[in-house]
C-alpha cells in the first residue's frame, strides 16, 4: 500500500506549486489548497488506520508503522492549520507555498528508514522552516524571534548529526545503535524540538513570532523531536532516566508557569512532558498513556489555533476534546510511575514531582483560561456555542474516562511498534475500569447539564499575581528571551534588526556545520558499503 | 453562566463520583488516580466561581493558588502511603493494613513515625483553605456576606470528605470485614473531619510550608523504614 505516503508527500507539494500561480484568484486558490489539505490529511489518517491494522504501508525508501503514522498525522494536521493561517497574510499564496514545501520537507524524515536520509531530511526541513520564517515574520521582534528559533533548530540539527555521525559502525538502519554520549546529544536535539525544559525558549520564540511558525514548530518539528527522542532512549538506561527527568521538570516547573502566562495554549507543553515521561519509563500502560498524551499534544495546539476565529464555545469544544486524551494519558502514566516507584526509588523520584505537577496544573488550568472562553455565551456564543461545548466536553470526558478503550485503539499498536521499554519492560493493569469511567462520565455530564446556577455577570479580575505560583522563579526555563518592543521606537526596531543580522550569521555558520556533518555521514556510509 | 463555570463544576462532580466509586470498593485503581479525582473535586469549586464577579473571583483566585501550593504535599503523602504498602493500588493498600496492621500502628518504628507525619501533613492540607465566602460593605454602611451557591458548597464538602477518605485509606483504613475494621474507618474519618471543621477558621502561618515539610519528613521516614 503506497497511496497514503503518496498523498502525504505529493498533495502538499502540488499545492505549493499551484498556490502562487493562483495568487490573484483567492477563491480558486482556497479551493485548491483545501483539496490538497484534505488529500494530505486523508492520506495521513488512512496510513495510520492501515498501520494500526498491521497492514504494510511503504513506497520506495519511505515506510510507516503505527508510531510514525501517529507522528505523521500530527505533523500534517499542524501543517494544514499553518497553511490556513498563512492565507490571511499579505502575501498569502507565497506563504502557503512556503508552508507546504517546508511541511513536506519536515514530514519526509518521519518516513525514512536510514540514517543518511534522516539527516538530510532534517536539514531540508530546517531550511524550509527558515524560509517560512523569512516569508511570514514581520520586521522587529517578530523577525528576531523567528531568527532565534531558526538558529535553535539548526543547533538541534548539529547535535543530531553529531550523534548519528558517531554511530555509523553498525550500519545506516534506524534506529541507530547509539553510545551513551551520542544518546545524550540526540536527547538534547530532541528536547529542543519538543520545546521542553531546559530548552523551551525556541518553541516559545516560534509561538511569539506568529501563528504559522508556531503551528509548524508544534506540529512537524515536534514530531521530529518525538522521533529522535525514541531513538535516543535506545542508548541506555542513563539516557532514559535523563529524558524522564527532563519531562518531569517540564511538568513540575515549566508547564504550570507557562499555563499561568499563556493560557491553555500551553497545554501541549504538559502533554508533551507526560508523553516523554511515559515513553522514557516504558512498559505497556505508561506507553499507552504516552501515546494518548502525544496525540493530545498535537491536537491541542491545532485546536487552540483553529478555534481562534470562532466563538469561545467552539474553542472550548476543541480544547476539551484534546484535553480528554491528556487526562487519560496522565492518569495512566502517573499510575504506572507510582506503581514502579514502590519498587525502585528512582521511579519514586520521578513519580513525586510528576504527580505534584499534574495536581498543580489542575488548579492553574482554570485560572489561565482566557476571558473570551470564560464568557462563551457573550457575543459569538449563545446556545449553539453551549451545545458545541457540551459535545466537545462529552468527547473529552469519554476519552478521559475510558482510557482502556482509548488505549486499545491506538496505544497498543504504537507500544507494539516501539517494543520493550528501557526502564520498565512490563507493566500492570491500566488501573481504570470501563464501568468506573462510564459512571464518572455520566455524573459529569449530568452536572454540566444541570449546572450550579447563575453566578452573576461580573468578570474575573484580570490582574494576576504570578508570585503566588510556586516555581514561577524558574519560569525562564520555559520562556523565550525578551525582544525589543515593536511599538516603542524606531531605535528599538533598529536594535531588533541588528540582532536579526547576528542571529542570521550564527544560523549560516551552524547550518554549514550541520551540512558538513551530514555530508560526512553520507560519505562514510558510502565508503563502508552501507548504501 | 460561563462555559468555564459549567466545565469546572462538571469536572468536580465527575471527580467526586470517580473518587466515591473507588473508595467504596466497587472499583480498584491507582492511588494516583484517586488523588486526581478527589483533588479535582476540591479545586472545582473555586474554579466554578472564577467568573462570579470580582468579590468571589478574587477569593477563588487565592483559593486555587493555595491548593496549587499544596500539590507537593499531596504527592508526598500519596508516595508515603504507597511505599508503606509496597503497592500503588487502593486494594493493595487496604490489604496491607489488614494483613500487616495499620500504618500508624504496625511496622518498623521509622515507618510508623513517617506515617504519622504524613497523616499530619495531609490533615494540615485538608483544613487549610481560603474560604470563598466574604463580607462586603457599601458606602451607606450596610454589610452583606457573599457566598457561593449551595450546590458548590456541597461539592466543596464532598471534596474535603474525599480527601479525608484518601488519608484514612492510606494510613488507617483496612479492608472492612468485621465491625472492628469499620470502627477504624469511622473513628479515623470522624477525627479528621472534626479536626477540619474545628480548624477551618484557624490562622496558620505558611501552612503550605508546614505541610510540605511534614510530608517530606514522613515520606523520607517511610522510605527509610520500608514496608513491614
Amino acid at each position: 500500500m503506497k497511496l497514503p505516503i503518496l498523498l502525504v508527500l505529493i498533495a502538499p507539494l502540488a499545492a505549493a506549486v499551484l498556490a502562487p500561480a493562483l495568487a490573484d484568484a483567492p477563491l480558486q486558490r482556497r479551493v485548491l489548497v483545501g483539496a490538497a489539505a484534505a488529500a494530505a490529511l486523508g492520506g495521513a489518517a488512512y496510513g495510520l488506520v492501515r498501520t494500526v491494522d498491521s497492514s504494510p504501508v511503504a513506497w520506495r525508501s519511505f515506510s510507516l508503522d503505527p508510531w510514525r503514522g501517529l507522528l505523521v498525522c500530527g505533523a500534517v494536521l499542524s501543517m494544514v492549520a499553518a497553511a490556513a493561517h498563512a492565507d490571511a497574510r499579505p502575501r498569502g499564496s507565497i506563504a502557503q507555498a512556503a508552508v507546504f514545501t517546508a511541511g513536506t520537507a519536515m514530514i519526509a524524515p518521519l518516513l525514512v528508514g536510514t540514517t543518511h536520509l534522516l539527516v538530510f531530511g532534517l536539514l531540508a526541513g530546517t531550511a524550509g522552516y527558515a524560509a517560512v520564517a523569512f516569508v511570514t515574520s514581520v520586521p522587529g521582534s517578530g523577525s528576531l524571534r523567528a531568527a532565534r528559533s531558526s538558529v535553535a533548530l539548526i543547533l538541534s540539527d548539529v547535535l543530531a548529526c553529531g550523534a548519528i555521525g558517531t554511530s555509523l559502525g553498525g550500519g545506516t538502519g534506524l534506529p541507530p545503535h547509539l553510545s551513551t554520549i551520542a544518546g545524550g546529544l540526540l536527547l538534547a536535539a530532541a528536547l529542543i524540538r519538543l520545546g521542553l525544559s531546559p530548552f523551551a525558549g525556541p518553541a516559545a520564540d516560534a509561538d511569539s513570532a506568529g501563528a504559522t511558525l508556531g503551528l509548524l514548530w508544534h506540529g512537524p518539528v515536534r514530531a521530529q523531536g518525538f522521533l529522535l527522542v525514541i531513538m535516543a532512549l535506545g542508548a541506555g538506561r542513563g539516557v532514559a532516566y535523563t529524558a524522564a527527568a527532563a519531562a518531569v521538570l517540564s511538568i513540575l516547573v515549566v508547564s504550570p508557569a507557562a499555563l499561568l502566562r499563556g493560557g491553555t495554549s500551553s497545554l501541549p507543553l504538559v502533554a508533551t512532558g507526560v508523553g516523554l515521561l511515559g515513553f522514557a519509563i516504558g512498559g505497556a500502560p505508561a506507553t499507552w498513556g504516552a501515546t494518548l498524551a502525544t496525540a493530545a499534544a498535537f491536537a491541542s495546539w491545532v485546536a487552540w489555533r483553529a478555534g481562534e476565529g470562532w466563538s469561545g464555545g467552539a474553542r472550548a469544544t476543541l480544547a476539551a476534546a484534546s484535553g480528554g486524551g491528556l487526562i487519560a494519558g496522565s492518569a495512566l502514566v502517573a499510575a504506572a510511575v507510582l506503581a514502579a516507584g514502590t519498587v525502585d526509588l528512582w521511579f519514586l523520584a520521578l513519580a513525586l514531582p510528576a504527580i505534584a505537577g499534574l495536581l498543580a496544573g489542575l488548579c492553574i488550568v482554570w485560572r489561565s483560561v482566557e476571558p473570551r472562553l470564560a464568557h462563551a455565551t457573550g457575543p459569538g456564543g449563545g446556545i449553539a456555542a453551549a451545545i458545541a461545548a457540551a459535545i466537545g466536553i462529552a468527547v473529552g470526558l469519554t476519552m478521559a474516562a475510558l482510557p482502556g478503550r482509548a488505549a486499545s485503539g491506538l496505544g497498543v499498536p504504537v507500544a507494539g511498534a516501539l517494543g520493550v521499554g528501557r526502564l520498565l519492560s512490563v507493566g500492570g493493569e491500566p488501573g481504570i475500569t470501563d464501568t468506573l469511567g462510564v459512571l464518572a462520565l455520566a455524573a459529569g455530564l449530568a452536572a454540566f447539564a444541570a449546572g450550579p446556577g447563575r453566578f452573576g455577570s461580573g468578570g474575573a479580575p484580570r490582574g494576576r499575581s504570578a508570585r503566588r505560583i510556586p516555581g514561577e522563579v524558574f519560569a525562564w526555563w520555559a520562556a523565550a528571551p525578551a525582544a525589543p518592543n515593536d511599538g516603542s521606537s524606531t531605535l528599538a526596531m533598529h536594535a531588533a534588526g541588528v540582532e536579526v543580522r547576528r542571529w542570521a550569521m550564527a544560523a549560516a555558520f551552524l547550518f554549514a556545520v550541520s551540512l558538513g556533518l551530514a555530508l560526512r555521514i553520507f560519505i562514510v556510509a558510502a565508503g563502508r558499503g552501507f548504501l | 453562566m460561563s462555559v468555564r463555570s459549567r466545565v469546572a463544576f462538571a469536572t468536580g462532580v465527575a471527580g467526586l463520583s470517580g473518587a466515591t466509586l473507588m473508595f467504596s470498593g466497587r472499583f480498584d485503581g491507582s492511588i494516583a488516580l484517586a488523588l486526581l479525582f478527589a483533588f479535582a473535586a476540591r479545586t472545582a469549586v473555586a474554579a466554578s466561581v472564577l467568573d462570579a464577579g470580582p468579590v468571589l473571583a478574587g477569593r477563588a483566585e487565592r483559593s486555587l493558588a493555595q491548593q496549587a501550593r499544596f500539590a507537593p504535599t499531596w504527592a508526598l503523602v500519596v508516595v508515603a502511603g504507597a511505599v508503606r504498602a509496597a503497592s500503588g493500588s487502593i486494594a493493595d493498600v487496604r490489604g496491607a493494613h489488614a494483613v500487616a496492621g495499620l500504618a500508624i500502628a504496625r511496622g518498623p518504628a521509622l515507618t510508623v513515625a513517617g506515617s504519622w507525619l504524613a497523616l499530619a501533613a495531609g490533615a494540615v492540607a485538608l483544613v487549610s483553605s481560603t474560604s470563598l465566602s466574604t463580607e462586603t460593605a457599601s458606602a451607606s454602611g450596610t454589610a452583606a456576606i457573599v457566598r457561593p451557591p449551595v450546590a458548590l458548597r456541597r461539592l466543596e464538602a464532598g471534596g474535603v470528605i474525599a480527601l479525608a477518605v484518601l488519608l484514612v485509606t492510606l494510613f488507617a483504613g483496612p479492608q472492612v470485614t468485621n465491625g472492628t475494621d469499620a470502627a477504624w474507618w469511622i473513628g479515623a474519618l470522624a477525627v479528621l473531619l472534626a479536626f477540619a471543621w474545628r480548624a477551618r477558621d484557624m490562622e496558620l502561618q505558611s501552612p503550605e510550608v508546614i505541610a510540605a515539610v511534614l510530608a517530606a519528613a514522613g515520606a523520607a521516614f517511610v522510605i527509610a523504614g520500608g514496608a513491614p
